[in-house]
């Protein structure tokens, strides 16, 4: 307390400046960033951003769990490859049309889904059937009032699921483009209803930050 | 929401009642004192809770000397703004998430308070709350400042936060090709 006599005041030059914060901190505000292209373009002002990004393991594995895999084109013109690194796609297209779609959580657990007007069923494995494919059924969604209302479930349509993929179904409804995450049971909206859904398709890009640090992490399982 | 209304009324009320005692008085760096209701002190700063609970508290002005006068009183004002504010609807939570953050966004006032803030007082605060481990003001600000990036190409925010460009030309060129990607609009 003594010290309180003699009070240790900042020279008035020293101005605060974005760069005099720890990197701890700025990485705090980085989780913040809408999407990854906003963090790739952050990470590029200067190397102290682009290796407050690029040093830390836990920054990155929390943005991803935040922001999970972008989706990066729609409009039937696909701007980048879809970047598979499972067998999913074959799978999917097994499996497109069909009314139940075969997918993997974002741990790798296999899961079966079936999307209807009334809503969403998802299946698990049995590992009490002692080996044998028995699936259960874990969970069923009955849409709320409100989720039906984003889905713009009318007379009983039933969305139309255009991917399954990484724990998220993609629905393209006449509310617009539509994801729905298997794990946390949310709905959140994508696009806005002022194209026809019909023209979208999610496409999914690795993380491709090598340049970033980040090349051992590809986001895309 | 009319229940809430009167309840936090009856709050405030109680706690002008009650200021005299129910107060910590911090010192900044630059030794000026600041009282801070003791409630909302211990509510929102993990690292004042502990000093609370543990008795370190001083009556003459418990020393803070990470934090200077400018930031211990946007600290102590958003601590008293927060005592008396009502929770909004928003911060409830609904079934429905239309983003895939899982932040709460700051309410209105809490904005409001941010936004009056110069780039310096912004920096100050947001590791002033860092220091004093206060949550929700680190979220707040981090917020804040995450907005003022979104939208922007790097050079924009290195206009935004005045920032040195240290890249060469060369480098910047085939990362930016590299990443194309990441140039197109959000």
């Amino acid at each position: 307390m003594a010290r309180g006599s003699q009070p240790r005041r900042r020279p008035a030059t020293v101005v605060t400046h974005i760069s005099s914060l720890p990197d701890d901190i700025l990485r705090e505000i980085f989780l913040r960033l809408p999407s990854l292209a906003t963090l790739v373009r952050a990470a590029l002002t200067c190397r102290a951003w682009r290796r407050a990004v690029a040093s830390s393991p836990a920054f990155r594995s929390r943005f991803r769990a935040l922001h999970r895999a972008p989706l990066l084109g729609h409009g039937g013109l696909p701007i980048f490859a879809a970047a598979h690194r499972r067998a999913d796609p074959d799978v999917l297209a097994a499996l497109r049309g069909g009314d139940f779609l075969l997918t993997s959580l974002m741990d790798g657990t296999l899961c079966i889904v079936r999307v209807t007007a009334r809503g969403i069923y998802v299946w698990l494995p049995d590992d009490d059937s002692g080996g044998g494919n028995k699936w259960i059924r874990k969970n069923v969604l009955k849409y709320t009032d409100e989720m039906a209302a984003l889905l713009h479930i009318v007379n009983f349509d039933t969305p139309n699921v255009v991917a399954v993929r990484d724990g998220f179904v993609y629905l393209v409804t006449y509310g617009g483009f539509v994801s729905f995450c298997l794990e946390t049971w949310k709905l959140e909206k994508l696009l806005f209803p002022r194209y026809f859904g019909d023209y979208y398709y999610p496409y999914f890009v690795a993380w491709p930050l090598e340049e970033l640090g980040l090349k051992e992490e590809v986001m895309v399982v | 929401m009319e229940v809430d209304k009167g309840k936090g009324e009856a709050e405030e009320t109680r706690k002008v009642a009650e200021a005299d005692r129910d107060t910590v008085t911090l010192k900044s760096s630059d030794g000026k004192l600041f009282e801070v209701s003791k409630e909302a002190a211990a509510r929102l700063s993990t690292v004042l809770a502990g000093m609370i609970a543990g008795g370190s508290i001083d009556d003459n002005g418990t020393d803070l000397k990470q934090i200077g006068s400018e930031a211990l009183e946007n600290v102590v004002d958003y601590c008293n703004k927060h005592a008396n504010s009502i929770p909004s609807a928003a911060l409830i939570s609904s079934s429905i998430s239309f983003n895939t953050a899982p932040f709460k966004e700051p309410e209105e006032w809490e904005r409001k308070f941010v936004d009056r803030l110069s780039h310096d007082a912004l920096f100050d605060l947001v590791e002033a709350a860092n220091f004093l481990g206060m949550e929700r003001l680190l979220d707040v600000t981090c917020h804040k400042i995450s907005e003022m990036m979104k939208g922007k190409s790097p050079d924009q925010i290195r206009e935004v936060f005045n920032i040195k460009n240290d890249y060469t030309k060369e480098e910047l060129e085939e990362i930016r090709q590299e990443l194309a990607w990441a140039f197109y609009d959000d």
